[in-house]
Parts: C-alpha cells; structure tokens; sequence
C-alpha cells in the first residue's frame, strides 16, 4: 500500500482549531508577558523570559484544547459484523524482560481463559517472547511455563521462546518473533509483560481489523489497574476519570494517523512486515543505535505507506499496571524521554505524513517544555539584576519622581490564565462527569469529587518534582547518557524517606538555591516561587508518603467496583499459583533447582 | 548450568517454539545522506529540531 488516503474534514478541523487555539493563546501570553517584563524598560532577559513563556504556554494550551475536544463528542463503536465467526489466526505477543513469571503468565492464563469464554478462542495464539538475561529468571521462567500449559491444556498454541541476545529491545524482539514465524498469522495483539486485555476486548479488535481492509493497526486505550500506593491510586484514578476525556480529543485529530503506545494493540502482520523494519541510527546512543521509542515510529511508518493507524476509544476491557512510586515513574520517563528526544533525528525522514512529524515534535516537546518552564523561573529570579536600574528622575526640567507603569494587574491577569489552562481542562471533565453521571462509577457524586479534587492538588505538588527529573533525563541525553534498558521494578513500591532522599537530594538542594537565589536578588519574588521551591525543598517526604498504601476509599475506580472479568481469573490464577502447595508447583519452588 | 536443567532448556524449546513461518521485514529508510551531525550539549539543545542533532 503506498497510496496516501486524505485526512478526513473532520480531523481537519479538529486540528485547526486545537492548533489555533494553543498559538493564539500562546501569542497572548508572550505579548503580556513582554509588557509586564517591560514596565521597568525591555531588556534581553525579558525578551528570553517571554521566549520561556511562549513555548510552555503553548504546551499547556495544547493539552488543554485537546480535553475540551474531547468533551464535544462520545466515542462509538464502528458499524461491523459481529455475527459472523473470525476467520483469521491472531497471535497474542508477550515480550517480556526480567519479569516475575508468576504474575506475567497468570495473565496469560487469564486471558486465554477469557478468549475460551467468547468460543472464539481457537483462533489464538501466544507467543511468549522472551529477552531475559539473568539465568535464574530465565529458568524460573521455563518452569512456571510449564505450569501454564498444563493448567491451560497449551501445548502447540501458548509460546516460549528466550532470545540468545536481546538486539533491538522490545522492537527486536517482536521482530525477530515476525521474521520466524509472522506468516502464520494475519494479526498480532502485541502486549507489555503488565498487560491484560478481555477475551471480548481481543475478539472485538480482530473483528475491526478483519472489517476494514486498509487498518494497519488499532490501539485500545489501558487503564491502569491494581495500584496500591497513594501515587500508584492518584495515577489510576486520573487514567480512568481524566485519559478518556483526552484520548477522545486526540482520537477526534488522528485522522489516519493515530498513535501506537507499543502494547495492548493490534497489528496486521504483513502491514507492519512490510513498513516498520526499523533501521539501526548511525552513531552510538542516546541519539544513535536502535529506535527506543518504536512505538510512535511504527505508527509513522504504517502510515507513510498507506495504512490507517487509529485509536479506538471506546473500547473496554484493556488494563496495564502503572509505577508505584515517583521515583520509578522517573525511571520509566527517563527512557521515553531518551527515545522521544531521539526522535529529532527522525523529524525530516523522508515520506512521512506532516501529523506524524508533529506528533514526533509533540513527544519531543513534552520533554523540553519542563526546561522551558525551569527557564523561565531562572530568568525570572535573576531578572532583577540584569535589568535597568530604575530611575525615578528622568529629567531634570520635572522636580517629581516618576515611578515605572504597574503593570501588576497584568501579570495577575496572566497568572490565572496559565492557572486556568493548567486546571480548567480537569475542573471541565470533573463538571462533564457529574452532568452525565459518570460519577456513579466512581464511587457517586462525593467520593468522585474528593478524588478528583485530590488528584489535582496531588497532581500539582508533584509537578515541580516530575519537572526537576525530567530537566535531568534531557540533560542527561543532550550530554550523551544512555539511560540503557533497566528491568521493571513491579514490587510494592515502598518507600522510606531516607531511600527517598538518596534518590532526589538534588532537588532539595536545587530548591534551597532557587530560594537563597531569589532571596537575594528578588525577595519579592519567593511567595509566588513557593508553590514551585516548596515541594522541591519537601520532595523526600513527599515522596515517601506518596510511596505508602493508599486509603481504599479515596480514588475509587469502576475496576475496583467492580472488577472486569479477566481481572477476577487473574487474582484466581494467581491465589492458586502463589498458594505454595508444592505438588501442584514447579520443582523450583520446592527448591530443587535453585542452584540454576 | 546442571545437566537436568540442561534438558529442561531443551525440552522447552522443543514444546514452546512457536511455528516456523518466516515472514521478511522490510529494512526503512529513515535518515538522509547529506544529514549532518551536531557534537556538544549547546548544538544539541540548540539543534534540537535539525537532522542528526545528536549524534
């Protein structure tokens, strides 16, 4: 497929105007803020704040056009057979890497549990594909295996297979699996290890795939599930109050060209077979070598060749696990930030689709823009002394002094602006669910309201934080660090203060500094730095608490209410696999191959 | 490695291979020739939009 289908009107619009909107209000807040800066006389550091402002107003306005898009339609499910048997094989891909096997394959076994239910379970497969280095794991692995065929009766349709070298990471490995066996199969679900989608979810998905000819690859949108740490609960019950609201807005500008996460998606093999052979980038990480964020690359490439690559909103019944704690979210982000920014080098590849390359330039702007905000605090504190000395008798002819022009009505006006783009977005969703009554699902009107409250103020003591780590992953990366590919820590999450401490000290002194700094140049600048220096001055502590189990009332989720089906087979398989009955388990836990 | 587990590890391959049907993918062609590289953290950041930026 090479020939290119036009964007339809509709996405069009939706693009120009979110597009509009943010440069406009972005113009706004770079032309009042020149004026504030200038009240005093225009100088270069006013002009550089204003610059700052520019960029980072943008973003914000970006964010926030794409919810109140969202809010002006409801997703729905396209018009399909849905009577009709499937008549393609489709693979289920589980790449995995230092995982705990128990809790990746249980979820393997759930959902081939759930596929069984729908009686169109024989048309799939798993596939296991495994990256695991350490030799232990590794034979954890093969044992717990065999568990999952036993129970699940699996022999010729559930996988396993270990890599001898993990070359390309997750895109590697996927297609190393695509180039051995890719052709026996018309369609591939690809999933993380933390994965766990609905045996109707994954039948429904083939179904739209099989319907339309020209779909490349389908996206579902993850909620996160199981979140036990106040972090871990705040994040899940934003993923399933706030992302639905934003995905609609993204889904209404995506055209053909939607996104790809990397999992709980699916693929048609021969597509992705013929388009997405990632090339290795000339010159050694972090820019060079292989393609880290594959993801948004793959859905680029199908739709440089012709394929639609779309999110479909609507669908239920796809779950993942999230981080529990900041210190491990940094962690994560630190890699998507390495593979976001080495995407620079992919902006003018050649054939792309124009959204595509923006929506490289989105990722990439997503990491920049905390340098900007921190910019724009910098320039802010030292303004005072790169300024003009005021001078309040300007000519000898007026006997009076002659203050500067206050403009503190301005900056005010502009301070609620940001503000408002800051939290407009989820103060409207939190309105848009209490009018439609979405909040039933969320526990009812109050307990939907306190936790979406809660969230935000979470949200907001946590941004000057997430905004000092992700400054360090850009720096890191523009100095050449290669962040590598550390395993997932899917444990507890726990924190104390003094591992909190150990793993954001820099903060606290990057807070102290900006206070001492703006203490001496400009005092009457720290109450509003407050709300930025003060969580960076606390962040062990706040780390640590946000670290701790939650409270199981606050950020009530409809998964928690009432939890999927595959859900429930999960925590059955598990509570059977984990029940330490030694007949039923593999000789490793009996001890009899820990030596491995 | 013990002997018993070596023959796990055989074994597993044997039962876990998935089925043997190649499929070819198509290397891409993602960078242009007359790209140039940008070397030190003030042309990177500064060349954060260009080809090549950090290479």
């Amino acid at each position: 497929m090479t020939i290119v289908p036009p964007v339809s009107r509709s996405a069009n619009a939706a693009r120009t105007v979110a597009l509009t909107a943010s440069v406009l209000a972005a113009i706004a807040a770079f032309s009042l803020f020149l004026r504030f800066g200038a009240a005093d006389g225009l100088d270069k550091i006013d002009v550089v704040r204003s610059f700052f402002m520019l960029i980072a107003t943008f973003w914000l306005g970006w964010g926030a056009m794409q919810a109140l898009l969202g809010l002006t339609t409801r997703a729905r499910a396209p018009e399909i057979d849905r009577v009709q048997p499937l008549t393609s094989r489709i693979v289920v891909l589980v790449p995995i890497y230092e995982e705990d096997p128990i809790a990746t394959f249980s979820r393997i076994a759930a959902m081939d549990m759930s596929l069984a239910t729908t009686g169109q379970g024989d048309h799939f497969d798993f596939a296991i594909l495994s990256d695991t280095r350490d030799d232990f794991v590794a034979a954890r692995e093969r044992l717990w295996y065999l568990r999952l065929l036993r129970d699940r009766d699996g022999q010729g349709r559930i996988f396993y297979r270990r890599r001898a070298a993990n070359t390309g990471k997750k895109a590697g490995n996927v297609e190393d699996f695509i180039q051995s066996s890719g052709a026996a199969y018309e369609f591939a679900i690809i999933l993380d290890a933390d994965s766990l989608i609905e045996g109707d979810t994954m039948v429904e998905i083939a179904r739209r795939m099989q319907a339309d000819p020209k779909l490349g690859l389908l996206q579902t949108l993850p909620r996160i599930i199981l979140a036990r740490s106040r972090f871990g609960r705040a994040m899940q019950f934003s993923t399933a109050f706030n992302s639905p609201v934003f995905a609609r807005g993204l889904a209404m500008m995506q055209g053909q060209t939607g996104p790809f996460w990397g999992h709980n998606a699916i693929i048609r093999v021969r597509a992705f077979a013929q388009s997405c052979g990632l090339p290795v980038l000339a010159g050694k990480p972090p820019f060079g070598g292989h393609i880290l964020s594959h993801d948004y690359v793959e859905a680029a490439l199908l739709a440089r060749a012709g394929w639609t690559v779309r999110l479909d909103d609507d669908l239920e019944g796809s779950f993942e696990e999230g981080p529990e704690n900041i210190v491990d979210h940094a962690k994560r982000d630190r890699r998507w930030c390495q593979g976001n920014l080495q995407h620079t080098r992919l902006l003018f590849a050649p054939g792309l689709r124009g959204w595509s390359r923006f929506v490289f330039v989105q990722g990439i702007l997503s990491y920049l823009v905390s340098i900007f905000w921190l910019g724009f605090l910098l320039a802010s504190i030292l303004a005072p002394a790169f300024g003009p000395p005021t001078v309040y008798f300007p000519t000898q002819y007026w006997p009076m002094p002659v203050t500067p022009p206050d403009e503190t009505t301005l900056a005010i006006g502009l301070i609620i602006g940001i503000f408002g783009m800051l939290v407009l977005p989820k103060l409207m969703i939190g309105a848009d669910a209490v009018l439609r009554g979405r909040t039933k699902r969320f526990g009812g009107l109050w307990p939907a309201t306190v936790s979406a409250m809660t969230e935000l103020l979470l949200s907001s003591i946590t941004a000057p934080i997430l905004m000092m780590y992700q400054t360090r992953s850009v720096f890191q990366v523009l100095l050449g660090r290669d962040g590598g590919w550390p395993a997932h820590d899917r444990g507890d999450g726990g924190l104390r203060v003094s591992d909190a401490f150990a793993a954001c000290y820099w903060i606290v002194i990057l807070g102290l500094a900006g206070l001492a700094l703006a203490s001496v140049l400009s005092s009457s600048l720290i109450p509003w730095l407050l709300p930025v220096t003060l969580p960076m001055v606390l962040s062990p502590f706040i780390i640590s608490w946000l670290s701790r189990p939650g409270h199981p009332t606050l950020f009530l989720t409809p998964e928690e209410l009432s939890p999927a089906p595959v859900m429930q087979l999960r925590a059955e398989v598990l509570d059977q696999w984990q029940a330490g009955n030694v007949d039923e388990q593999p000789e490793l836990v009996s001890g009899r191959l820990q030596h491995v | 490695m013990s002997g018993q587990d070596f023959n796990i590890e055989r074994m597993i391959a044997v039962i876990g291979a998935p089925p043997a049907a190649p499929l070819v993918m198509m290397r891409q062609q993602l960078e242009r020739e007359k790209d140039t590289a940008l070397h030190g953290l003030l042309l990177r950041l500064l060349g954060a939009f260009s080809p090549k930026a950090g290479q």
